[in-house]
């Protein structure tokens, strides 16, 4: 089991640390690979624990002055190092044997995390099984972190082992309680349960009989009172829950149901509450652990959750990129747009005085639109120039069907078995392939999840199955995935800002025109996504292999220029608000590898060459 | 050397291997481009197949500059299974003589592929005078290379209406006679 704290070191290139149960450890890393077999092993500390950067022992365990005091004893300590190696495998940090190394400074909440793994160690608290023991550590570091006692939190009833934790049941169904003692308040209840006073009155109108108004019209509760504590105290946001808000913001370990409940919640308000609750969840930084809870590839095409997921992904990066621009002095998406059609505009104006004879007046408002018109025209597609015979055409089919499609899901099966690819997701085409063009792999089958392939395939699988792995990931559960049938945010804010634009008449749907706008501002941010699913994939070609450079190549150097390319058609500030939306929407995104999401990260500085702008993408 | 930095750029771009529509036009863009900066694009990509004569896009790229420069690397590819149809095509698009010159002989190669991808490569040419090469292996016994003699010569405009039912007719293979049931069309 895993844990995110800190999102900057959070993503792990690979395995989590083993469990506990394995080897008497608790790791906190981020993401689970979600990629089987990738082949990517890592140690527990880089240096094996004898270089001076590694493992330096701590004088006493951070902040156990603050630990002590919500525990209600005298003193805490145990043995504590800063081991920075932890963040090489993606780890913030791990309690082992009693001992806590954490990967730079705690946060008084890993730190009080860790504190509850060395007590679960030490026998106090009530160790469970894995879920139970990250369940209890959080629910400590949460209470320590917000200035509550946890000391009730190591009594062994209090951490259960039995049926599990409850669920969230977002149809308002009241589960939780919460026994009174005394100098309890409505307030602090609420407080304490929902990170707010102000759900208050929503306890006390769960309680009629509990909660008695004396008559200056203050709440009075008895200690020993059992209040039930509604699942759902705020209509507008069924997060507000004692189950899931703490998780959303202190993070901790999900349970499948709970995130499968939470997500499903989310979607049964509307639009405008929904951004509201990316507003204000998104700041605690743990929606990509509600997603990654969620089951191994339901939230990407053809998985249970892809709507849902990519609903909340799409906030996560609008709300992100909002952000930045505010940073930036554009307040709104309007002035986003504003931005976008002003940069536009003196591009085009400046194209139209070039095209003029020298000497002649300004270009007139319809040669500027000409202009726009020009920049996103499309290329006449290339006619092939080659020719398959019908004899090719049938043994390559033939090939496809009876030997290079079994064999490749034959290999793919054994190799990345969590992809759970079928026969089904591809279809022999030989003459289809070759007629978009040499050197193609493969190609998406509207509207089926399945990618068409021919010619280079045989070849590709025929040399090793794993070179062909990327280009179909990308067919099947690339662009399938990030837009489904919908837009972009780039393509939204390009058509915004076309509208403050004189003379701008917006193409029909599916013209030419108004496919070269998509693939000129639309386009760039679902190829990176694509490209980034290629990522984990991805073995470069054996010497032997070296025909098939053209068709196996690394996709991390097209994520830059996908990036570049976003970079050269906005506007400065807007392409740098683009860019800090996708990389919080990739960081939150449970199907992008950590290694995909490094190649992101490391393209950001060669692209946005001021450091500042590389900064404040990255922060 | 340096390389021209757009011109790698619009190279890599040319190499998307997926080919779904916004990849295909990708690439479309990249290769209109391409062919139209010819002078920077030639060199680089001359430089790059030097390196790898056996990358199927750089061999279609460089038939369709339609320059002298490229016989040598095409020649090169034509002899080469792997590389030889696109190099067939590109030669056939050469307008240098050598390069048509090389695609005549390859019609009395000994292995039918050759002689396939040799037809394949006058019919891209669009030369008329190039069927009086190609209307002998309309009778070969090979049947794909009957049926790339018929596509060639069809496009070529060798054959005549009464020729094409011929062999729509009477032509042993169902695949040549489909191809000129097609043309007839």
């Amino acid at each position: 089991m895993t844990r995110a704290s800190v999102p900057s070191a959070r993503r792990n290139a690979g395995p989590a640390p083993r469990h506990e149960s394995e080897r008497g450890a608790i790791g906190h890393a981020g993401r689970e690979s979600a990629t089987a077999g990738a082949g990517r092993s890592r140690s527990q500390c880089a240096c094996g624990g004898t270089c001076p950067r590694c493992d330096e022992s701590l004088p006493s365990f951070p902040h156990r002055g603050v630990i002590a005091r919500a525990l209600g004893v005298s003193d805490f300590d145990a043995p504590a190092a800063i081991d920075p190696s932890l963040k090489s495998i993606g780890a913030e940090a791990v309690t082992e044997d009693g001992r806590a190394r954490f990967a730079r400074p705690p946060s008084v909440e890993v730190a009080a995390h860790e504190a509850a793994h060395v007590l679960q160690m030490h026998g106090r608290g009530r160790r469970t099984d894995p879920v139970g023991a990250e369940r209890h550590a959080a629910a400590v570091a949460g209470r320590v972190m917000r200035g509550f006692g946890a000391g009730d939190l190591l009594g062994p009833n209090l951490v259960s082992s039995g049926p599990g934790p409850l669920f969230f049941v977002p149809t308002g169904s009241s589960r939780m309680t919460h026994t009174v003692v005394g100098g309890d308040t409505l307030w602090g209840i609420s407080l304490q349960v929902y990170g707010a006073g102000r759900y208050a009155d929503a306890i006390a109108l769960a309680n009629p009989r509990d909660v008695r108004v004396n008559a200056r019209g203050i709440p009075i509760i008895e200690p020993g009172a059992v209040l039930v504590l509604p699942d759902r105290p705020d209509a507008a946001d069924p997060w507000v829950n004692p189950e899931i808000r703490p998780l959303l913001v202190s993070g901790g370990a999900w349970t499948e149901a709970q995130a499968d409940a939470t997500i499903r919640a989310f979607t049964t308000v509307s639009r405008s509450n929904r951004d509201a609750m990316v507003v204000r969840y998104a700041a605690f930084d743990h929606l990509g652990e509600l997603l990654l809870a969620l089951p191994t590839n339901s939230t990407q095409a053809g998985g249970a959750f892809v709507t849902q997921a990519r609903d909340l992904l799409e906030r996560i990066q609008r709300v992100g990129a909002r952000a930045d621009a505010a940073s930036q002095g554009m307040a709104s998406e309007a002035d986003m747009a504003q931005a976008q059609a002003d940069d536009m505009i003196a591009r085009n104006t400046a194209a139209a005085a070039a095209a003029l004879p020298v000497g002649s007046s300004a270009p007139t408002p319809a040669q500027i639109a000409a202009q726009q018109a020009a920049q996103v025209a499309s290329g006449s597609i290339a006619p092939q120039t080659a020719t398959m015979t019908a004899a090719e055409e049938t043994t390559q089919n033939t090939t496809l069907n009876t030997v290079s499609i079994p064999a490749f899901v034959t290999w793919v099966t054994a190799n990345h078995p969590t992809l759970g690819l079928t026969a089904a997701y591809l279809r022999a085409d030989a003459r289809g392939i070759f007629d978009r063009g040499a050197g193609i792999v493969a190609m998406t089958d509207p509207p089926h999840l399945r990618a068409v392939v021919g010619d280079a395939f045989i070849q590709m699988v025929a040399a090793n199955p794993a070179y062909a792995l990327p280009t179909i990931v990308h067919e099947v559960w690339g662009h399938n995935t990030y837009e489904g049938m919908g837009t972009t945010y780039g393509l939204d804010l390009y058509d915004a800002a076309a509208r403050r634009m004189p003379g701008y008449v917006r193409p029909a749907p599916r013209s030419d025109a108004r496919t070269s706008e998509e693939d000129n501002f639309g386009y760039h941010e679902t190829e990176m996504y694509s490209l980034m699913r290629e990522v984990p994939y991805y073995v470069p070609n054996a010497p032997a292999d070296a025909a098939l450079n053209s068709m196996n190549y690394d996709p991390a150097p097209e994520i830059q220029n996908r990036m570049q390319a976003i970079k050269n058609s906005f506007e400065g500030r807007v392409a740098r608000a683009l860019v800090r939306g996708l990389y919080l929407r990739f960081q939150a995104d449970p199907t992008i590898d950590g290694a995909a999401f490094l190649a992101f990260v490391h393209a950001v500085p060669n692209v946005f060459t001021v450091p500042a702008d590389a900064a404040a993408i990255l922060a | 050397m340096t390389l021209d930095p757009e011109v790698v750029r619009h190279l890599a771009a040319l190499h998307i291997r997926a080919g779904s529509p916004p990849d295909v036009r990708q690439r479309d863009r990249a290769l209109a481009w391409l062919l139209e900066h010819t002078d920077r694009a030639l060199p680089v990509a001359l430089a790059q197949v030097a390196d790898a004569p056996l990358d199927l896009v750089l061999v279609d790229l460089l038939g369709r500059f339609r320059r002298l420069e490229t016989t040598a690397p095409l020649l090169r590819a034509f002899a080469d299974a792997r590389t030889r149809t696109y190099a067939a095509a590109g030669l056939g698009l050469s307008p240098d003589p050598e390069a048509r010159a090389a695609l005549r002989g390859a019609l009395d190669a000994p292995d039918s592929s050759t002689v396939v991808a040799a037809l394949s490569g006058l019919a891209a040419s669009g030369d008329a005078a190039a069927c009086a090469d190609i209307t002998p292996k309309l009778t070969a016994t090979h049947a794909e290379v009957r049926w790339m003699a018929v596509e060639a010569a069809a496009r070529l405009g060798c054959l005549s209406r009464d020729f094409l039912e011929d062999i729509a007719r009477t032509d042993p293979d169902a695949d040549v006679r489909a191809l000129a049931v097609r043309r007839l069309r």
